[in-house]
């Protein structure tokens, strides 16, 4: 024991001298080659050109999520998301002026419905019957006019890969690839997206959402536990509501609900392209004055005012279920442009990434008290002050209180000892090397850059990351641990067996 | 009519001006220019005299290069059955234990610190390894990867780390709903072979590190073995550096691939799970798939495009974006290289719609297999496949494996070029022929995982539904192998016991039995007490009735089924019970008297049960095994068995505290049972009367 560990000491002094320089040039050669274009409606577009295939990507970055959601209609952001596949005016419909009538019906038929059913349980049952058949039929007879899956249809026939969509709380992104020749169809589709949606098949569309909140939650362990944890650890802010909705909440939004959020957040000021791959940007700087230049400049809406005041002692929730148990711990930490979001990023790679990581060799490899442990440096994107968290997976017959106290003790270390030189340097050697290995492929490339942009206000931020985390000191380490890692300022959820009550 | 025409010409002139202005153009209008050429690297074969074949293509696009290996080694051949998880764990101990020179630790210390990965592993059907490096760091890193595929240590610290993990990951294994419908349709589908395996704690258990070192001997070799390399390098260079690492590697046994053996009996079958924590049920629906050679491959992967592939396949459009029955939806018809793979349709839907939605699936598939599919879903799922074909080169990562696996499996290297020929031939009658051929709606396996009292309709208006027991294998006993002494010793031992008792004649003579008692429990909300009645009439049939707070209940076995009949009338038992009656015959000193020549009774030694100094009897009654605890004087104190409770299983220490005598023999009046060294149940019989007249009319459901 004592030998291997002189030796891997020995492995890791010759570290410190790695050759990286020339490695660094590669990535800022990289970063020169990115042009931004701004429209006069606001609209940022970031283009990359790369041509070893004739492919492109494209990423829609919206800054839109579940965090710009109210109390009532939880999950319309992702509600939204899913609409947006449903066609616009000329996409989708076989007439759009019949249809237009024929979902006003289905409104009208919905409301009435929803008028009756929210009396409760003073609601006439019978009454209620009855409008909702009216509202079924409502809604059949609006389906004779839709063109099904039209959109996605276009994309597929046309050789589209990897379509699809997602809603976090402080985004919301559409992306897909297209052999190279065809860019114009995504200008072309995409722009119409989000200048004449048509909110068509909204309430079958609900049921599907409702079926994704009961497998992500409701039939999921460990969703069931992630959304207990996210509504303790926060009393104030919109990051404590589930991003997939309230359950009664996706029974009673409306489409003009969807529509009022869409023309709130949706404005060319909120949006961010990227497009990656093989194209001249001479043309399509063209293409996207024609196609996105038309998307009127709308109203700035109101900022999210809402702060999570400071804990007062620590948070705990249990989640009973016939199952073994799992925990999460958080700690409050500032937001993704806090100075030190970088030492966050550091310490969630010292303490829970890979096979090194300091929580891993104590607890998997030497106690043998956990089978998994994670660390997460922000749950959600971080747009606003999030949570650092702590995942561990006790081994079979250990429990989570060995885990949580090994964690702790952990933390405490980082809090009290310096963490040493060529430790860190390795850190600094893997953030160098990883930044440089997510630059790979074009999806994931378009992704970061409209991620970057969005939220950081600049996608240089990304390429920054790396010098910020190459400048971190032991010191800055051991301030920020002592800042976050309080148990005033944690959170713990666990799953706990209902057998377990007994004792 | 005249009219008409004049407006239209009117209408496309004001719409060709707006144009000049923007110009835009809806996607149907819109013309694309050709597409640029894809440039297929020309990937270097090099074939090294042990066996092993390189495939080597330059990419200077980043600094890194990458590896990735296969080769022939697999759990359904290489794997005793009794000691599943050999293969995985080998695979996975080859790299976290390290070699000669470096240990697992070190490597990880290395590897971390170069921010470069090394990973092997071994899966069914191959072993496989990748490795991953930026250039500069290339030499050291693949010392480590030669290393651990040449020379493994397997060090006992990793195996036992391994075992940790996996005995962890079986206990948890029915926690997802998903993971559950996963592996189990998955069973359903392969049951009469080797793919039909679990890991299990018992299985775990037996391997040894003298297993992984035999393993791994046998396995692990050039021969056969494919090596792509691909990124930034020199090829002459790295064709001299990969002979360096590997050359001297040694052949070993026979270098011909196998193809696994799937014996498959096209019988269908209708599944039920039960999960009651889940408001949405897992559906799976299907049988056999088929293999990448087979000729109508090309017509398979269109007709499973249309059926349930895409956007725009029948099953997202119907049951999705129609009807709103469900959020995950969908059809793939599995290919292999060389064993057939899975057909299967999958749906999650809320418990309330589980019929309605397999009724739509089924209705689907039967569909494919009736009536041609539309010109237009031929058309968006052909040209969606052709158009998308550049996609297949645009990751180096992607064109290197492909080739790695086409190599490795001896199909051609242009196979994905030859199913393009395929798929441009493609007609309707084709897909509506194999569809006829390969899908057997009538013939399919059903697996649905939720809470059935939810269900829209019960289930059994499909058909007979098998309810699957997914409970895990409690770890086999570590019994010490038995000599004829301790089994001689142990009969011997037992009929002592008996005779203590009454005699074996005595209890054999036992038709029936009934007690009338009172019990204690301890449950999770506190001590419940119940007076109960119980009557045993051999061998098959068990009648219980118990006045509990909650109400009277009476649980029913007639050997083939057990129910509870409550007010509302007969319900399935749960399967705890239904165990907990089992466990219960088979300890019965009657039925052991009845079947002494079938039992196996072994002397495990003295020790001690509760605080008495005792003797170990461990019984073996068909495949279940228990201990009987017996003092000097022959007198039993006791049984420790595996039970059941609505939480799963546990081991019970049962105490026999007052023996009394009825009509010549002697039986137990008040017994205390512990689980986990609490007391769980306690136990006090009033009175005992045999050979009764029994009504055999309690017995019929």
């Amino acid at each position: 024991m004592k030998n291997s560990r002189i030796r891997s000491f020995l492995w890791t002094l010759l570290l410190v001298f790695v050759p990286l320089a020339g490695f660094t040039q590669g990535y800022l050669e990289f970063e020169q080659k990115i042009e931004k274009v701004t429209l006069p409606n606001g609209l940022v577009v970031l283009l990359l050109e790369k041509h070893e295939a004739p492919v492109v990507s494209m990423v829609t970055f919206a800054d839109v999520g579940a965090a710009n959601e109210v109390k009532g209609i939880t999950g319309i952001a992702h509600l939204f998301e899913h609409m947006a596949f449903k066609g616009t005016t000329t996409v989708g419909t076989e007439d759009i002026k019949a249809e237009k009538k024929a979902m006003e019906k289905e409104d009208n038929t919905f409301n009435a419905w929803l008028t009756e059913y929210r009396k409760g349980d003073k609601a006439d049952k019978e009454k209620l019957a009855i409008l909702q058949e009216e509202h079924k039929s409502a809604m059949e007879k609006a389906r004779e006019y839709v063109v099904s899956n039209e959109l996605g249809q276009a994309i597929e026939i046309a050789g589209g890969s990897g379509l699809n969509a997602g809603t976090g709380y402080d985004l919301t992104v559409y992306f897909y690839n297209l052999p190279s020749n065809k860019l114009e169809l995504w200008m072309s589709l995409e722009s119409d997206r989000f200048l004449n949606p048509v909110l068509r098949e909204f309430y079958t569309e609900k049921n599907v959402v409702m079926e994704e909140r009961r497998m992500r939650v409701e039939s999921s362990p460990f969703g069931r536990l992630v959304e207990e944890f996210l509504c303790i650890a926060y009393k104030a802010h919109p990051y404590g509501e589930p991003a997939v909705g309230h359950m009664s909440d996706l029974m009673t939004i409306t489409r003009q609900d969807a529509l009022d959020f869409f023309k709130t957040n949706y404005t060319p000021q909120n949006l961010v392209l990227a497009i990656v791959g093989d194209f001249q940007t001479k043309n399509v700087k063209k293409l996207l004055q024609t196609y996105w230049g038309r998307i009127p400049a709308g109203p700035e809406r109101e900022p999210v005012d809402t702060v999570e005041p400071p804990q007062l002692g620590q948070r705990q929730v249990e989640v009973d279920d016939f199952m073994q148990p799992i925990v999460i711990i958080g700690y409050h930490r500032p937001d993704r442009l806090h100075k030190d979001n970088a030492v966050l990023d550091a310490i969630s790679d010292l303490l829970g990434t890979g096979r090194t990581c300091r929580l891993y060799k104590s607890l998997v490899k030497d106690k043998k008290i956990a089978i998994q442990i994670q660390a997460v440096s922000g749950v959600t994107s971080l747009k606003y002050p999030g949570l650092f968290a702590f995942i561990a997976v006790p081994s079979q017959g250990h429990t989570i209180q060995e885990c949580e106290d090994s964690v702790y003790e952990e933390i405490n270390r980082l809090k009290t000892e310096p963490v040493p030189r060529d430790e860190l340097a390795a850190l600094k050697t893997r953030a160098k090397v990883n930044f440089l290995r997510s630059l790979e492929g074009n999806q994931g490339l378009a992704f970061q850059l409209a991620t970057s942009e969005g939220l950081d206000g600049d996608f240089h931020a990304m390429f920054k990351q790396v010098e910020k985390i190459e400048a971190i000191t032991p010191e800055d380490i051991q301030r920020v641990s002592k800042q976050v890692f309080s148990r005033r300022n944690r959170t713990v959820a666990k799953i706990v067996p209902p057998e377990k009550e007994a004792e | 009519m005249k009219y008409r025409l004049n407006t239209c010409f009117f209408l496309v002139l004001f719409f060709g001006m707006a144009g000049f202005i923007f110009s835009q153009t809806h996607y149907k209008d819109l013309k694309y220019p050709e597409l640029g050429n894809v440039e297929m690297p020309e990937p270097e074969i090099v074939k090294l005299e042990n066996g092993m074949t390189v495939v080597l293509v330059e990419d200077h696009e980043f600094p890194f290069i990458k590896m990735r290996a296969e080769y022939i080694a697999g759990a359904v051949w290489g794997e005793p059955d009794d000691k599943t998880g050999l293969a995985r764990i080998t695979g996975d101990v080859m790299r976290s234990g390290g070699f000669e020179s470096m240990t697992g630790d070190e490597i990880d210390e290395k590897l971390e610190s170069l921010a470069a990965s090394v990973e092997t592993w071994i899966s069914d059907v191959y072993g496989g390894a990748s490795v991953n490096t930026i250039k500069d760091h290339f030499d050291v890193v693949a010392d480590i990867f030669a290393g651990v595929m040449k020379t493994p240590a397997f060090p006992q610290d990793k195996l036992d780390l391994a075992k940790i993990e996996a005995k962890s990951v079986i206990s948890r294994r029915n926690d997802d709903p998903g993971d559950i419908a996963d592996r189990e349709f998955n069973r359903l589908i392969y049951k009469n072979s080797k793919f039909d395996r679990l890991e299990e704690y018992a299985t775990i258990d037996d391997i040894s590190r003298e297993n992984l070192v035999a393993f791994h001997k046998k396995w692990v070799r050039p021969n056969g073995m494919v090596l792509g390399v691909w990124g930034d390098f020199d090829k002459k260079v790295m064709i001299q550096k990969i002979k360096d690492l590997f050359e001297d590697w040694e052949p070993a046994g026979s270098s011909e691939l196998r193809k696994p053996d799937v014996p498959y009996d096209w019988s269908g079958s209708l599944n039920l799970i039960e999960k009651n924590d889940v408001n949405q049920s897992n559906i799976l629906i299907g049988h056999l798939g088929g293999t990448k050679d087979c000729p109508d491959y090309a017509a398979l992967i269109l007709m499973n495009q249309i059926l349930g592939g895409g956007l725009s396949s029948r099953m997202f459009t119907r049951i999705r974006s129609d009807s709103g029955f469900a959020y995950a939806v969908g059809a793939n018809y599995g290919t292999n290289f060389f064993h057939p793979g899975t057909f299967t349709m999958t749906c999650l839907t809320k418990s309330e719609r589980t019929v309605a939605a397999i009724r739509a699936m089924l209705r689907e598939m039967r569909l494919m297999t009736e009536q041609s599919v539309t010109e237009k879903e031929l058309k968006v799922a052909k040209e969606g496949w052709l158009n998308s074909y550049v996609f297949n080169f645009d990751s180096m990562d992607e064109i290197v494996r492909r080739l790695v696996q086409y190599s490795y499996n001896g199909y051609p290297l242009d196979f994905l070029q030859k199913t393009r020929a395929g798929i441009e031939k493609v007609t309707k009658e084709d897909i509506l022929n194999a569809a006829k051929n390969y899908l057997h709606p009538d013939k399919v396996h059903i697996l649905v995982v939720g809470k059935p009292e939810d269900f829209d309709q019960p289930l059994s208006v499909l058909g007979t539904v098998n309810k699957i027991d997914i409970s895990i294998p409690e770890p086999k006993k570590q019994i010490q192998p038995a000599t004829a002494d301790d089994l001689a010793q142990g009969k011997k031992l037992f009929t002592e016991m008996m005779k203590k008792l009454g005699g074996m004649e005595k209890m054999a003579a036992v038709k029936n039995v009934t007690f009338d008692f009172e019990m204690s429990q301890v449950t999770p909300m506190g001590e419940m007490n119940m007076d109960a009645k119980r009557t045993v009439v051999y061998p098959d049939f068990i009648y219980m009735e118990m006045n509990t707070p909650q109400g009277d209940v009476e649980i029913i076995s007639n050997g083939e089924e057990t129910w509870l009949q409550v007010p509302q009338g007969p319900m399935d038992a749960p399967e705890y019970i239904v165990k907990q009656l089992k466990t219960g015959m088979k300890t019965d000193l009657t039925m052991l008297c009845r079947s002494f020549d079938r039992i196996k009774v072994q002397y495990a030694g003295e020790t001690t049960f509760g605080e008495k100094k005792a003797r170990e009897l461990l019984v073996t009654f068909d495949d279940f095994t228990f201990s009987f605890f017996i003092d000097d004087q022959n007198i039993p104190l006791g049984k420790r068995f595996d039970s059941y409770t609505p939480q799963g299983p546990v081991t019970a220490d049962e105490f026999w505290q007052e023996l009394k005598n009825v009509d010549g023999i002697l039986q137990l009046f008040k017994l205390e049972t512990l689980i986990d060294g609490e007391v769980a149940s306690k136990v006090n019989i009033r009175t005992i009367v045999f050979n009764t007249d029994v009504d055999m009319n309690l017995f019929v459901k």
